[in-house]
């Protein structure tokens, strides 16, 4: 049994050690340094990951503590058992401030080395660095050396330079194997990840810029690269040499030994996306339209750090003699970016939102549950006992005394204006340019109305019901706009798979692909996804939901306006008089014709009622 | 009436395509209609009327709700659509709404004369017309209600305006022969007292050898822009019938006349059609008594009265059967029943008022005839007295509560100081009074130029020859009476200049 020690779990390159190891070796013993707040995600991960628990143990700790924050007696067992320590953890945000980045990157690696240091049969350090601990360096920057640049671009770059300074220093006294990977991306044939930085900025940008500028200007360049590297070849390549007794006080670039230019990257990246090539612009342009996109704040609109950009600039390239020497010699392959670009920008476009909004879905549908339980009992006791129910509305639920009110004087205003804010939403709501196509009128049609309905009713909801101390409805109606406004982000995507459709909570949201489970590594088979989806086949691919929901919503305010149809109006905001006039007089109220289906049932039942013998006998008429 | 009388054809009977042809074609059995055939056809002229409704079943005592299914237009509900939804019954069946009203006869009066020639350029012979008048009360015997066959509620209503000091109340004047005060009259006289046109002169016309095809409904008139050929009719099998004639004499109805001639176009040759509808919208107050007297024995409709001050407001008896008066009741649940509980001792008086303006009648493709219609102000003034002192006359023979006739909190006053608190004109209001109306007139009215009217003062339409227009819709309306000895004189003046 190899017992190894592993920081940095649960990770994207952790994981993908995890379940590559485990696929090769078969007695390795994991010990797991877990922040506290996470353990119990790891241990759900793990399990996803099919790991028995004779395979590994989970320690509450942080890396930033003296003995990584453990026990004595468990420190003590670790340290006593460990031959091969995989250290991952870093803070790996660009935009971190410098002591966050200071106290885990470089603090942090410290401990882990003070840490190591005590392990008496430890053969193997395996510290995970960057190929940005060149910072600015230009040129052909080589695998073995380390040398000062002059500046670095931001504060994670800066603290991890110092954290491999430091594990260099130690180098002589601990066997060490320093790993330097480029930009990690999903798998190379899935394209799965569960991180999203670095070139998924990029396809994040793209997927609101494509719907913006038709033409795209590419704003990549010639003499820079874009290096990124999938992270099952990443994890391979430290599962290999990390557990293997080779390459020891050598330094790694695992890196794409042949990488894209950044315009090289733009394009495909683009083209993948759009559909559309961009086109390329004069070096002086583009430099002038970085340094505009730098200096505004691109990140509020877009969700693009503008420190991201300073990567377009980057001009070192990465030698990999090491790392072609390790691939020779485990039977690795290096990996063609033509090749994994593909898999990993659709999952990008298909995944990015749902890891973002999975949990406020989650916290939606549980909202529509409630809901719509609640309308579907409201719906039924008026089939059975409908005055009984518009009573209880009128009661407490404004619904039904403000349907009453809107339908008598106010339908048609708020109509109106619900119908303009609708076309907002309906337009908004559209991935592409709208008038494409004759059908994509029909089908805006369709989401326009709806969505106007949409608004109208939890806008009434919300107004009349706030201040006439409805307290349901007024709950309902901001709950609708809330949820409305917050989960109008996971819309906008080139694929749609999140059906939001405009009725709010009454109707469940239609989630193609379940989040939940398309999210990990584990999935079973390749997702197969036939490309950017064209906007019309979204669409219509939507068409019987539009339907279908516009029919049972029909239904249901059908069934909404029923009490003002039912001359149960409410009587709470009645003066006396109104409501005596209201209480007893279903037939010759203002708009009578709206409710002359009552009316015409109550003058037949009263015949029918009042024409039997009992009652004839009892005034005396037979 | 005989279950099958000589001359006459049913509809049910008629299948697949059928033509007839004949000197003059009627179509409606109305007073209107039936005023005209029976002197044309006296006259030997070969007439064929045309009617969309049944024959009256004798002696089936129907109950009140199947009456009207079976005779009345619409069941029943049909009604002006806006801005108020005013109910205006009319008959569907052989004899028209004589069949299925209260039989009152009043002379035209005088002053109408006078407005007519004013306003419409239409001078009648007013000599020739009292005459046919003084036949039409022979034929029809008419004579005054006497007072123990009333209604208790009239009765009721007469005791009360005694006591108020109001005098000019007098029976009504019927056409009935051996009434035995069944207090049916709306729903078909059960033992065929009331003389209604299916009793009186349609038989007679058909002695004389007219034809008549019933439960057939005239589509359209079949004309070439100038001349009008033939009429399309549609039995109630399903087939088609094409009636030729030389002359036709359109009997439809005040609502139903304008809508034919719509459909049939003649909406450009005559602008008048549809407009100047006059109904006397009527109400009736409803008062519990202090004992229990069955108003529903005995003729609802025997009594009326008219103050000199309010000359438009007309008072007359009325009364319905306790299972419509459920209907008529605009309660629900405790309400109605609290006073359907008490309906032996309930009384009630009714009125109408002479419409102050015009409603109109429009025809859209498909749908029954559209109305517009509101009350004024004016009407408003005159149903506000007419309640008021209608109450008040109840109240005056010791009423417990009376019902008004609208929407209001103030609807049930339970004394006259009550009344007079609570009951403010200002609680009018068009669409919060609960109103139905009687006499449809003038949709089709005679005037002296195609801008006013659409027919002569002898009912020819302006524009073709050959037809005449005999019912109420020619009737320039309002009257202030019941309009049916007025329609019969003038149908019967009209088809005496026709032969």
């Amino acid at each position: 049994m190899k017992h190894i020690l592993l920081t940095g779990f649960p990770g994207l390159l952790s994981e993908e050690l995890l379940r590559s190891s485990r696929e090769v070796h078969s007695d390795l013993f994991w010990h797991l340094v877990v922040l506290p707040e996470e353990v119990a995600g790891a241990t759900a991960r793990l399990r996803e990951l099919d790991f028995s628990v004779s395979e590994y143990a989970v320690y509450p700790g942080d890396i930033t503590k003296a003995n990584l924050g453990l026990p004595e007696e468990d420190a003590r067992r670790i340290q006593a058992e460990v031959e091969t320590c995989f250290h991952l953890a870093a803070q790996t945000d660009i935009s971190a401030s410098a002591r966050d980045a200071h106290a885990v990157n470089v603090w942090g690696t410290c401990q882990v080395i003070e840490f190591v240091k005590a392990c008496p049969n430890v053969r193997r350090f395996n510290y995970v660095s960057t190929c940005y601990v060149s910072g600015t360096l230009e040129g052909e920057l080589a695998e073995d050396e380390l040398p000062e640049p002059a500046s670095f671009r931001n504060e994670h770059e800066r603290s991890k330079y110092e954290a491999e300074r430091i594990v260099r220093d130690h180098m002589d006294t601990i066997p060490t194997t320093i790993f330097r990977p480029a930009m990690i991306v999903g798998d190379s044939q899935r394209g799965v990840t569960t991180k999203y930085d670095g070139p998924y900025i990029i396809i994040r940008f793209f997927r609101w810029g494509q719907r913006l500028f038709y033409w795209m200007p590419n704003l990549g360049s010639d003499d820079t690269w874009l290096n990124t590297v999938p992270v099952d070849f990443a994890g391979a390549v430290l599962r290999d040499v990390g557990l293997s007794d080779e390459f020891v006080g050598k330094t790694l670039h695992v890196a794409d030994p042949h990488p894209p230019t950044t315009a090289q990257a733009w394009c495909a990246f683009y083209h993948q996306i759009s559909g559309r090539t961009c086109f390329g612009i004069s070096p002086g342009l583009r430099k002038l339209k970085l340094w505009a996109m730098h200096h505004f704040p691109l990140d509020l609109l877009t969700g693009m750090p503008a420190r991201s950009l300073d990567y377009l600039e980057h001009r070192g390239r990465y030698q990999t003699s090491n790392l072609e020497e390790a691939c020779t010699r485990f039977g690795l392959r290096t990996p063609q970016w033509e090749q994994f670009y593909p898999p990993v920008i659709k999952f990008a476009l298909l995944h990015r939102k749902y890891a973002a909004n999975a949990a406020l879905i989650r916290e939606f549908r549980l909202w529509c549950m409630t809901f719509r339980v609640l309308y579907a009992l409201t719906a039924l006791g008026f089939l059975f006992f409908p005055g009984a129910v518009a009573r209880f509305l009128t009661m407490f639920d404004g619904a039904g005394g403000a349907a009453t009110m809107v339908t008598d004087n106010l339908l048609y205003r708020p109509l109106g204006i619900s119908l303009v804010l609708g076309l907002f939403v309906a337009v908004a709501s559209l991935e592409r340019n709208p008038f494409q196509k004759p059908l994509h009128i029909l089908i805006i049609g369709g989401k326009f109305l709806s969505a106007g309905l949409y608004f109208f009713f939890a806008a009434y909801c919300a107004a009349f019901c706030l201040f006439l101390g409805g307290l349901v409805d007024g709950f309902i109606g901001v709950t609708h706009l809330l949820f409305y406004y917050r989960l109008r982000r996971v819309r906008p995507m080139a694929g749609g798979e999140i059906d939001w459709n405009p009725f709010g909570l009454l109707f469940p949201q239609r989630f193609v692909l379940d989040f939940t489970e398309t999210m990990t590594p584990a999935l079973a088979e390749p997702i197969n996804i036939p490309g950017v989806v064209s906007n019309i086949r979204e669409h219509v691919r939507q068409l019987p939901f539009v339907i279908r929901y516009g029919f049972v919503l029909s239904c249901y305010y059908i069934l909404l306006i029923l009490p003002c149809f039912s001359g149960y109006p409410p009587y709470f905001l009645m003066s006396e008089a109104q409501r005596d006039r209201y209480l007893r007089h279903a037939q010759n109220m203002p708009n009578a014709w709206l409710r002359l289906p009552l009316i015409f049932v109550k003058m037949v039942c009263s015949l029918y009622l009042y024409q039997e013998a009992p009652y004839l006998r009892s005034i005396g008429a037979i | 009436m005989k279950e099958r009388p000589e001359g006459i054809l049913f509809g049910t009977e008629i299948t697949g395509y059928r033509k007839e042809s004949c000197e003059i074609c009627v179509i409606g059995s109305g007073p209107g209609g039936a005023a005209a055939a029976e002197v044309l056809a006296r006259a030997g002229h070969d007439v064929l009327m045309i009617e969309e409704g049944p024959i009256p079943e004798k002696g089936a005592r129907l109950t009140p709700q199947k009456a009207m299914q079976r005779y009345y237009r619409d069941s029943g509900f049909f009604a002006t659509l806006w801005p108020v939804q005013v109910p205006i019954p009319t008959g569907r069946v052989f004899g028209g709404t004589s069949v299925i009203n209260s039989g009152t006869c009043f002379h035209t009066p005088e002053r109408l004369f006078d407005r007519w020639e004013r306003d419409l350029g239409v001078a009648f012979d007013r000599k020739a017309w009292r005459e046919v008048e003084g036949e039409l009360d022979e034929d029809l015997h008419v004579s005054p209600c006497p007072v123990e066959r009333m209604s208790p509620s009239d009765r009721i209503f007469a005791e009360g305006l005694e006591r108020l000091g109001l005098s000019g109340g007098k029976p009504l004047s019927r056409c009935e022969d051996g009434c035995d005060g069944q207090g049916l009259c709306c729903f078909v006289c059960p033992n065929e007292a009331k003389q209604a046109m299916h009793l009186n002169l349609l038989p007679r016309a058909l002695e004389q050898g007219m034809r008549a095809i019933v439960e057939t409904r005239a589509l359209g008139l079949i004309h070439d822009g100038a001349r009008v050929t033939g009429v399309v009719c549609q039995t109630s099998a399903g087939a088609r019938l094409v009636v030729r004639a030389k002359r036709f004499i359109l009997a439809m109805g005040a609502l139903e006349t304008p809508d034919f001639l719509l459909k049939s176009g003649f909406r450009r040759r005559y602008p008048a059609i549809g407009r100047n509808l006059a109904i006397h919208p009527a109400s009736k107050v409803l008062a519990e008594m202090p004992e229990s007297i069955g108003a529903w024995k005995g003729v609802p409709q025997a009594y009326c009265y008219e103050h000199p001050d309010y000359p438009d407001v007309h008072f007359e008896g009325i009364f319905l059967p306790p299972s419509l008066g459920s209907a008529s009741i605009p309660f629900l649940g405790s309400d109605l029943c609290d006073w359907m509980g008490v309906y032996d001792r309930l009384s009630a008086f009714g009125f109408y008022v002479s419409d102050s303006q015009y409603g109109r009648l429009i025809r859209m493709p498909g749908m029954r005839p559209l109305i517009r219609y509101t009350l004024t102000e004016k009407d408003l003034d005159g149903f506000y007295f007419a309640i008021k002192t209608v109450a008040r006359a109840h109240f005056a023979m010791g009423a417990k509560r009376v019902l008004l006739p609208i929407a209001d909190p103030s609807d049930v006053c339970s004394s006259e100081d009550e009344l007079e608190q609570r009951f403010r004109r200002e609680n009018m209001h068009p669409k919060r009074v609960y109103s139905m109306a009687f006499h449809p007139l003038g949709t089709c009215r005679f005037a002296g130029s195609l801008d006013k009217g659409v027919v002569d003062q002898f009912g020819r339409c302006h524009r073709h020859d050959n037809v005449f227009i005999c019912d109420g819709s020619a009737v320039a309306g309002p009257l202030g009476v019941n309009p049916q000895i007025t329609i019969m004189a003038f149908s019967r003046l009209a088809a005496r200049h026709m032969a």
